[in-house]
């Protein structure tokens, strides 16, 4: 092609080819010098970081890839921490303030750390709440809701909320007397997992720094994992699974209950995979009904709303004014921007409702 | 299999060592690379590694019958069936829910119910990435500009590991070559190579990654949570990020085929010192605006045809190359503001600037001007619909404090926009120091930034921003 019939807009030639540098080429190396290098890198690499690869491989849904993970991290920061190869990390952790609020391990506790399991002895709920007993949060009295005296909404949960939390807040803020206080999400995060997000403790700590009246929370989409009960592994499906699973729900409850907040607890919408439909399913009839048990815990579905005529799973749905549009993500489980709203809308007229808050005028 | 996780490295140690051991033999080599590449993809569904194979016989048998006949009219006909074979597997997987979706509501709206199948459809990632690979290489044995590859080498080309998901575009013309030497196991430049990967690794996991956490995420997610000056941080967040994760890929990308013993073509060249939009289309994803040239703008016209032409060309070609990133009216805006940017310094003659002509006080007002305009088209570019772009932008003229703009993500935009400030004569020099030293010590080197890495960026890894693509 000649030269003149490329456009000049647009890039110009064909790019450089990185390997050739415009100085004299450095010195070439051979494959077993590139393999030692790249293998001393690696090994290195994982012997620093040997207690986060642990932590990592703790926080993996319990199975065999969790078990050889662990089979071959713990022996690792054994070995990195013997040989005091874990200090600079923890140093770096310790000067970046994260030792206090992440899984990380410090040197001592590498070993200690063991994997969550529950306490056989304690009552139900008993596991995830901080051991110390919180002081009583005081529930401030308030006069009616207005724009000077907004009504304190938190939501969180994990990654659903990436999309729902967005689309509750805007709904909330058209309200003029709905103050969002934080939305907050952690991917990968359940009450499943309290080693790698406690989340009991995470609310409390909300409560306490930022007095919401109203929490919205939603978890689920990572929950339907196996736990480890009594030294054993369970599966969802099992009822030591599901009474396990039932006292965090339960626990989360009281806990914001005895607080002095009331809670929105959002269903799960039912999901592409069958075996998740099962799941999901499971998890939200514990929803359901321990929220039922509650004054101040409200259970919001969302099943059905994102179900199609035949009440199975359908990506496409009509929207507020009756277009069809993709309310899904592409695994099946997440909601896109038009499903966030289609469920935010009647979570926020169910909160309205239950606090007398006029439709905002329309503009 | 993400670059930056244990999986990959583990992977890439077995995979590196048996590439150089089976080198020697060229047919087993590719049988492993093949292999060792379905395996890499499989890491995401399996199921999608018969289409990624259907995708190369299909290419393939096409390729090799066109290099059968000097007919040309069969040869139209056979690019026409291998362009729409590419075009349908893109449109199946990219675009059947949007258009359909559309058809349906359209036909809706005039009192008629059709009955197309809203089907859910799961996107392959890197489907955009080997598809385009593909095109080219049909297209270019076309053009005789490429010959056919055996049946191995088309395997091995459109499959190679290090950018079947997300790049660089590399063509035919540029590896089928590389292929049909032996690769010199002595002169690997791997001074080039470590540096290219272990930058990309920072890029990604530090620069990247933070900045989606502690600014960018919330910022999209919820504006109205935000004050103004936040936003404005938020969009520059943004920009800085989507520059690292993706350059950040390509980078490692390049340092493992450097590695394995292949070149690839550049992707990124500091495009946040562009001083005008064309200038920057010559700095940003440079394999995929190539690709736009050769393939769709020159056929289109290109700048042959009068004023009109020209620019109806560049709008069709940028409107295009924002659809190729999905089905969304976010992305068509996106790639408008581009060509109505482009073609307005065409009509201006302000495309052609010199920056090293200019007086400092010139350059740098251009270079602030460019990297707002590109900024104003990130927000469209990363807001899921038309209405969130809009009020992400609706947001900036709202006063309030900045508490989310904190230190660290002062210092990483500082850091993302500033390298591209230094002076290129510095990367040769780091790397004939790396490539002088003693490999255990630069392995030293290196673990030590992975240590840096790990403990800088925050917890899990996040999938890249052109995965999705």
């Amino acid at each position: 092609m000649a030269t003149t019939e490329l456009p000049d807009q647009l890039t110009n030639g064909t790019p450089a080819d990185v390997s050739a540098p415009a100085l004299a080429p450095p010195r070439q190396w051979n494959a077993g010098q590139v393999i030692v290098a790249v293998v001393t890198a690696l090994v290195l690499g994982a012997l620093f970081n040997a207690n986060d690869l642990l932590a990592t491989a703790q926080r993996q849904p319990f199975g065999r890839q969790r078990d050889v993970a662990l089979a071959l991290a713990e022996p690792l920061a054994s070995a990195s921490s013997a040989i005091g190869l874990t200090s600079p990390r923890t140093a770096m952790d310790r000067a970046l303030g994260r030792l206090d609020d992440d899984a990380s391990l410090s040197d001592d506790d590498a070993s200690a750390q063991a994997t969550p399991t529950t306490d056989p002895d304690a009552s139900p709920g008993s596991q995830t709440p901080p051991t110390d007993e919180p002081e009583p949060v005081a529930v401030p009295v308030r006069g009616p809701i207005s724009a000077t005296e907004p009504l304190r909404l938190y939501i969180g949960g994990d990654s659903m909320i990436g999309q729902f939390g967005g689309a509750l807040a805007d709904l909330a803020d058209d309200t003029g007397v709905i103050e969002v206080t934080e939305v907050k999400y952690e991917f990968g995060s359940g009450l499943s997992r309290p080693d790698y997000v406690d989340w009991p403790a995470r609310l409390e700590g909300v409560v306490r720094s930022q007095s919401p009246e109203v929490m919205v929370l939603f978890f689920g989409g990572n929950d339907a994992q196996p736990l480890q009960i009594d030294g054993v592994v369970r599966q969802p499906e099992e009822p030591e699974w599901l009474v396990e699973y039932r006292s965090r729900v339960a626990a989360v409850m009281d806990q914001l209950v005895q607080d002095g907040v009331v809670v929105y607890w959002m269903g799960m919408p039912i999901p592409r995979s069958e075996t998740m439909v099962i799941r999901l399913g499971l998890l939200n009839e514990v929803f359901e009904s321990e929220a039922a048990l509650r004054d101040d815990v409200h259970f919001v579905p969302s099943w059905e709303l994102f179900a199609g005529p035949d009440g199975k799973y359908s990506e496409y749905l009509p929207d507020r004014n009756g277009d069809v549009v993709d309310m899904r993500l592409n695994d099946g489980i997440h909601l896109t921007t038009a499903g966030a709203y289609r469920l935010a809308r009647p979570t926020i007229t169910q909160i309205m409702a239950d606090y007398g808050i006029p439709a905002p005028a329309q503009g | 299999m993400l670059f930056p996780t244990v999986e990959f490295a583990v992977f890439f140690v077995v995979v590196l060592t048996g590439s150089w051991l089976l080198m020697p033999r060229r047919t087993a080599w590719k049988w492993f690379m093949i292999g060792a590449s379905y395996l890499f993809y499989a890491a995401w569904d399996w199921r999608y590694t018969a289409l990624l194979a259907g995708s190369t016989i299909v290419n393939q048998v096409v390729a090799v019958r066109l290099g059968a006949t000097d007919d040309e009219r069969t040869r139209r006909r056979l690019l026409a069936v291998g362009v729409a074979a590419n075009l349908g597997v893109l449109g199946w997987f990219k675009y059947y829910g949007f258009f359909v979706s559309s058809a349906v509501n359209a036909l809706d709206n005039v009192g008629f119910t059709p009955p197309l199948p809203l089907l859910e459809i799961v996107l392959p990632v890197g489907i955009s990435f080997f598809t385009f690979q593909a095109m080219s290489y049909v297209i270019d044995v076309h053009r005789r500009r490429v010959d056919v590859a055996p049946w191995l080498d088309a395997f091995v080309y459109l499959a190679f590991f290090p950018q079947l998901v997300a790049g660089p575009i590399v063509r035919g013309s540029e590896f089928l070559p590389q292929l049909r030497e032996r690769r010199d196991p002595r002169a690997i430049p791997a001074g080039r190579a470590f540096g290219l990967i272990m930058g990309g690794l920072f890029k990604k996991v530090v620069v990247a990654n933070v900045l989606a956490t502690a600014i960018v995420d919330d910022v999209f997610a919820n504006p109205s949570q935000f004050s103004g000056l936040e936003v404005l941080f938020g969009i520059y967040g943004y920009a800085v990020q989507i520059y690292a994760d993706f350059s950040g890929y390509t980078d490692i990308a390049i340092g493992v085929a450097l590695l394995l013993g292949f070149s690839f073509p550049q992707n990124f060249d500091a495009p946040y010192t562009a001083v005008s939009l064309r200038d920057f289309w010559r700095r940003w994803h440079m394999t995929l605006s190539r690709w736009l040239r050769d393939y769709l703008y020159v056929p289109l016209g290109g700048s042959r045809g009068g004023a009109v032409a020209t620019t109806a060309a560049l709008m069709a070609t940028m409107v295009l190359g924002g659809l190729w990133h999905g089905a969304a009216w976010t992305f068509v805006i996106w790639g408008g503001l581009h060509g109505v940017g482009l073609a307005v310094e065409r009509w201006t003659g302000q495309g052609h600037v010199d920056a090293a002509a200019m007086s400092p006080t010139q350059r740098w007002g251009r270079r602030v001007l460019t990297f707002h305009v590109v900024c104003l088209g990130w927000v469209f570019f990363r807001a899921a619909t038309l209405g969130d772009a809009f009020e992400v932008l609706g947001r900036l003229a709202s006063g309030g404090a900045a508490a989310a703009v904190t230190p660290a993500v002062l210092l990483l935009l500082l850091i993302g926009i500033g390298a591209q400030y230094v002076p290129r004569s510095l990367g040769p020099r780091l790397e004939r120091l790396s490539a002088a030293a003693n490999p255990v010590m630069v392995g030293v080197v290196g673990g030590i930034g992975l240590l840096v890495v790990d403990t800088l960026g925050p917890q899990g890894i996040a999938p890249f921003i052109y995965f999705q693509f």
